[in-house]
């Protein structure tokens, strides 16, 4: 036995050689299992510029990735289910709550502004309807979202996942209970004497437009609240300001000069606006608007991917 | 004595065998933060200065007292964590991961579900894993119980369970953090079992132990961590003697330091 001063230089020399100096310069994390020459990945000290550097300047790390992407797809998709499942499981009514809890929801909010402030004319109830079950999509998945690296920690201590993929099984875990509620709206629309025309068909952009602010917004408020718990209490107040300011009770055309303006800034307002032109007043959407809120959610799904890979083994460290 | 030949012969084909290595770790430190305040943090490091490789087909103890930083070390081999200084170089394609037990755990699923989940977590394609399931069910001997929901499990069953699923996995190193003693008498036989079927094959395994009787049996080398620094590596026999020296020299010096307090303490009561 050799009792070893605490650094051995074990073969240092040997290892040097054997790896191409392009792999070296690469700096390759242990995600990096490419380097087709190379005999070894290492896992350097993770200098921040370094890492920066890992990132930015090996173009095979965004290739790899993708392949990533599409082999924790299975995982994405059966934690989906799961999650489903368990919610079923759960209840004494399974998945009855899917459909009650938003109607209770909405009763709520109906009671208080349709009845209560007496707000609105005749068509107040698919007005509001509609406002609500696009706000709640967004509120829940993004509250959920941005919780779903706290909620599994134990998990990432143990396996290395990376992280956005907690996120994306809640948001579509959301994604999907939307789907039926909407569906359920339709039905209401169509009862109440709306008629379907072209037009709804352009929901589907507009629903599409919504999920990838969703998961822009999810994700980044998931990988940043890790560092300030503190965070989560502005996320919840945050939400529910944006609530009262996306133009669900009231029609936000109705506010004039720099308030209107102001207002307009939260992209919630074009996406609620739309889901209504669409529906009720059986329009197409105001393209425009929706190109502003792509232009907004994609620095933020580009901010959010570049932190979750930059500190995706720096969490379970943040984290306990 | 027999043992001792049995270990002889082991550690001469192990000589004669030529491993390659598959792991090098060279100078490692962990960095955690420690809130202190508002606003203030303090570095502490969990392991500061730890060297060692792993060859392909060994398994390799970790030893130390608690808070050494086996854990962590895990942790950095599981590629959970990544080091804050030094650096490991790992053979290229390797996959290693962990044997946590009932990771993602869903109690009101289906052991079957369960153990699909922990499959792809470890990462299986969902296609391979439901090619396990049937092996799954017959080595966790839950029988009609695995289509059951796990939260109706005992504590044994749901171990058993997760046993079996990271067993199955087959991941080219293992490691193994102190769950030998996993279900009762005859599936801990079982396991121990199927470990040592692992070390034998061509599978690596680190195992973390307190336990010197499982090290001794199990392993060929052995590591010995003390506060974050890798101070012994070699032959588990002698690696584990002088640790045990080291241990008892300290619990000598403990019970010597008290002795010497409560006759001070003595002293001064008598005055």
């Amino acid at each position: 036995m050799n009792l070893v001063a605490p650094s051995v230089p074990c073969r240092r020399a040997r290892v040097r050689t054997a790896t191409p100096l392009r792999a070296r310069r690469a700096g390759s994390g242990p995600v990096l299992l490419f380097n087709g020459r190379a005999r070894f990945n290492r896992s350097t000290a993770a200098s921040p510029c370094r890492r920066l550097r890992r990132l930015w300047f090996n173009t095979r790390v965004l290739a790899e990735s993708g392949r990533d992407r599409m082999e924790y797809r299975e995982l994405v998709l059966y934690g989906v289910y799961t999650d489903l499942r368990t919610e079923v499981a759960r209840r004494f009514l399974g998945f009855a709550w899917w459909i009650l809890e938003p109607v209770m929801y909405m009763a709520v909010f109906y009671a208080v502004f349709g009845l209560g402030l007496r707000q609105g004319g005749a068509d107040y109830v698919p007005f509001l309807l509609t406002g609500m079950v696009a706000w709640k999509w967004f509120d829940g998945s993004v509250r959920q979202a941005s919780n779903s690296i706290l909620a599994n920690t134990s998990l990432i201590q143990q396996i290395f996942v990376p992280k956005y993929v907690f996120g994306l099984i809640q948001i579509l875990t959301n994604t999907f209970k939307f789907l039926l509620v909407l569906l359920l709206l339709l039905g209401f629309l169509v009862i109440t004497g709306r008629r379907p025309s072209l037009e709804w068909f352009s929901l589907l952009p507009v629903l599409l437009v919504q999920f990838l602010l969703i998961v822009s917004l999810g994700l980044l408020l998931g990988a940043v609240i890790p560092f300030m718990h503190d965070l989560k209490m502005l996320v919840d107040n945050a939400l529910m300001l944006m609530m009262f300011m996306s133009g669900i009770f009231f029609d936000a055309k109705s506010l004039s000069g720099a308030a209107s303006t102001l207002f307009r800034l939260n992209p919630m307002v074009p996406l609620i606006e739309a889901h209504r032109a669409v529906l009720l007043h059986n329009a197409w959407p105001h393209w425009g608007d929706l190109g502003y809120v792509v232009l907004v959610s994609l620095p933020m799904l580009a901010g959010a991917l570049l932190l979750l890979r930059y500190f995706e083994r720096q969490y379970p460290k943040l984290i306990y | 004595m027999n043992a001792r030949a049995n270990r002889a012969s082991r550690a001469n084909k192990a000589r004669t065998k030529k491993k390659s290595v598959i792991v090098e770790v060279h100078n490692v430190g962990v960095c955690y933060r420690q809130r202190t305040g508002v606003l203030r943090y303090q570095k502490f490091w969990g392991l500061e200065d730890v060297s060692f490789e792993i060859r392909a087909g060994e398994t390799l103890g970790i030893i130390g007292a608690n808070g050494a930083g086996k854990s962590t070390l895990l942790r950095l081999l599981a590629r959970v964590t990544e080091p804050d200084r030094g650096r490991i170089v790992w053979r290229r394609n390797m996959t290693s991961s962990l044997l946590a037990l009932n990771v993602g755990f869903r109690p009101e699923l289906s052991g079957r579900n369960n153990a699909i989940i922990s499959g792809l977590l470890l990462g299986l394609k969902l296609k391979e894993i439901t090619g396990l399931l049937d092996k799954i069910r017959d080595f966790s001997e839950l029988g009609d119980f695995f289509d059951q929901p796990a939260g109706t499990y005992s504590t044994g069953m749901r171990a058993r369970l997760g046993f079996a699923v990271a067993i199955h996995a087959d991941r080219d190193l293992l490691l193994i953090d102190e769950v030998l003693g996993v279900g009762d008498e005859s599936f801990r036989l079982k396991s121990q079992q199927a470990m040592r079927e692992k070390i034998r094959g061509d599978k690596t395994v680190v195992l973390v132990s307190h336990s010197m009787e499982a090290i001794r049996e199990l392993c060929d080398r052995v590591i010995w961590i003390d506060k974050g620094r890798s101070v012994g590596s070699g032959d588990a026999n002698q690696v584990i003697e002088a640790y045990s020296g080291a241990v008892r020299e300290a619990v000598k010096q403990l019970i010597l330091e008290a002795r010497r307090k409560n006759a001070a303490a003595g002293g001064a009561a008598l005055k």
